[in-house]
């Protein structure tokens, strides 16, 4: 075959495929964008997976992941808003953001989301508005609060390194703070936006602090490690986290998510409203309906607190 | 598959490359900092314009702040003397916490009306894009022809034959990547506005994409001369994009995605290669990538 013909092979072969991949197939069409393989949106993907295929091929899932790239994730959202799928379910803010951005019509459930109200996704928590709806993952900070007051009663002030760049440590940071002033718990915050700050940021708060806090700043989850080194040093206490804090940190205890259920929860919505006709944008954002107590029995006994039975029973593990 | 929206996000990309040919190819100067500019585009208009500033001066506000970044690189290079990929690395880094600082959180939504929504109706979106990318290419064409952008030029080509004519090249080299940078913080500024808000992720990979983009350009266009340096950017940017709507279109497993890529990459490259007849000629500007 000469050089040309060849050329030519591979052009037809390019267009076959772009006009002949239309694989409409039947069944209620759900797509589904991740904007990165992250294990918080992985798991919630498996919980969503999981949750539609109880009802075996009623419903079909089509499932891409933008792999962080921002460019593709605009290419992804395009064609899937394109392909008209009877509901679109969003993972990641990005990936909501251009979805709720080239669509008022397709219904659009969004997840693991911390602040939808922020990202202009939603423009209340209990109307969105629009077509859209969604599960928030904002952590139970009052219930992680209130576990201060249970394990140590007589706590003098509470040391919180936050990190005010990121958005979603501000969003959170005001519930945390709202329940801190509620059960009347005296408080300090440090902003610290790198490695080397959270150490200083540590060490300064030891001194004045007999409780951590942790926020929910990612600076301050990748350095746990740095929080840790200063409350052992001083017998401080840690609470809150999510469950790594708990197993690996030593955090005497929080209240966290189960991802893969907050998925379950996610699917669950989309199909209430496929199945009733419901207007996305009058359902309320939700939480997810389980939160799971974490407790560390080891810390605890080095700090010499005991822990009340009634948190015992409640405690996963 | 969307044509429409391949072509839109092909456009504003194209105004990356053509900021990348100016500075890689046109200046010889490997500037890293774009990747940086193209947040800060994004962020400087979303910020300005959720403030209730005209949505034009905002783009030409970003277009400035970019240009800022790109002028420190130089200053960096010429007068500091650190090399050329070290000096955009250290703008670069140093652009995150600023990027960071000028919308004070990682996601800013924009809420008010952009230079998009000017006009209702997808068309229109299109067509001004077209017409804001026809626009910069044809100032950026008509600059490069005049006598300082012959010396810009000659400066990336051969920089001690400036010196010889009496012309201090580091102006230039100056010059140079404050147009790219302005360049592509106008894109980042219309991608923000594209998609409806700028995340401090949104850079993130940009650089090697659009070399890729800019590649595919000049291996379709053979750039021998300037017009077509100019316009590869625009067949670059579109058929970069167009790949990654064909391989969604392919409907393979999202973990393959990546490799589908490339593997359109290599037969295009391919094929470009061999329906090509006649020797490749000389190209303009420097070649080192």
């Amino acid at each position: 075959m000469n050089k040309n013909g060849l050329k030519y092979v591979v052009f037809s072969v390019i267009i076959l495929l772009l006009f002949g991949c239309n694989n409409k197939g039947t069944g209620i069409r759900i797509g589904i964008v991740q904007y990165a393989n992250q294990s918080i949106l992985d798991s919630v993907y498996s919980g969503i997976n999981q949750e539609f295929s109880k009802y075996g091929d009623q419903y079909k899932l089509e499932y891409y992941v933008a792999h962080g790239d921002p460019n593709l994730n605009v290419a992804i959202c395009q064609q899937l808003v394109k392909s008209e799928p009877d509901l679109i379910i969003a993972l990641g803010t990005p990936s909501a953001q251009v979805i709720a951005k080239n669509t008022e019509t397709i219904p659009l459930v969004f997840s693991a989301i911390t602040d939808p109200v922020e990202a202009n996704l939603a423009n209340t928590m209990e109307k969105p508005g629009g077509n859209k709806t969604g599960i928030t993952d904002m952590s139970p900070f009052d219930k992680q609060v209130e576990l201060i007051k249970m394990l140590k009663p007589d706590a003098k002030k509470v040391g919180i390194i936050i990190n005010a760049s990121e958005s979603n440590c501000v969003a959170g940071m005001a519930y945390v703070r709202e329940a801190l002033e509620n059960n009347q718990i005296p408080y300090e915050e440090l902003d610290a936006s790198t490695s080397a700050e959270i150490i200083t940021s540590a060490q300064s708060l030891a001194q004045r602090c007999d409780v951590f806090f942790i926020s929910p700043s990612n600076t301050l989850y990748e350095n746990l490690g740095a929080l840790k080194k200063e409350a052992n040093k001083r017998k401080i206490m840690i609470v809150g986290g999510d469950k790594s804090s708990v197993q690996k940190i030593g955090s005497i205890g929080t209240y966290t998510y189960d991802f893969l259920e907050m998925g379950k929860n996610t699917a669950e919505l989309a199909i209430e409203i496929l199945e009733k006709q419901l207007d996305p944008g009058l359902i309320p954002v939700s939480r997810p309906k389980n939160t799971y107590l974490f407790l560390n029995i080891d810390s605890a006994k080095e700090l010499g607190i005991e822990i009340p039975d009634s948190l015992l029973d409640k405690a996963v593990k | 598959m969307d044509i429409l929206g391949t072509f839109e996000l092909g456009i504003i990309l194209s105004l990356f490359v053509l900021g990348m040919i100016v500075s890689f190819r046109i200046l010889g100067f490997a500037d890293l900092t774009i990747e940086g500019s193209f947040i800060t585009g994004g962020a400087l208009f979303a910020i300005l314009v959720n403030n209730g500033i005209n949505p034009f001066l905002c783009v030409i506000i970003s277009m400035l702040g970019g240009g800022l970044a790109g002028i420190i690189t130089a200053f960096l290079h010429c007068y500091a003397k650190i090399s050329k990929l070290l000096s955009g690395i250290i703008t670069l880094t140093m652009l995150y916490t600023v990027n960071l600082r000028i919308m004070g959180r990682s996601n800013v939504s924009i809420e008010e009306l952009t230079v998009l929504d000017y006009l209702p109706y997808s068309w229109y979106e299109f067509s001004i894009l077209l017409f804001i990318c026809i626009v910069v290419f044809a100032l950026i064409k008509i600059f490069l022809s005049t006598n300082l952008g012959l010396y810009l030029r000659a400066t990336g080509e051969n920089e001690s034959l400036v010196k010889n004519l009496k012309v201090n090249p580091k102006i230039f080299i100056i010059m140079g990547l404050l147009i790219s940078n302005s360049l592509v913080a106008l894109s980042g500024s219309l991608f923000a506005q594209y998609v409806g808000f700028s995340d401090i992720g949104s850079g993130s990979g940009m650089l090697v994409s659009m070399l890729t983009a800019m590649i595919i350009g000049e291996n379709i266009i053979r750039p021998h001369t300037l017009n077509r340096q100019i316009i590869s950017a625009i067949f670059g940017a579109v058929i970069f994009q167009f790949l990654y709507s064909l391989a969604l279109q392919l409907g393979v497993n999202p973990i393959d995605l990546k490799i589908i890529i490339g593997l359109l990459l290599i037969i295009l490259l391919i094929v470009t290669k061999f329906g090509r007849r006649n020797k490749p000629s000389k190209n303009i500007g420097t070649n080192f990538i």
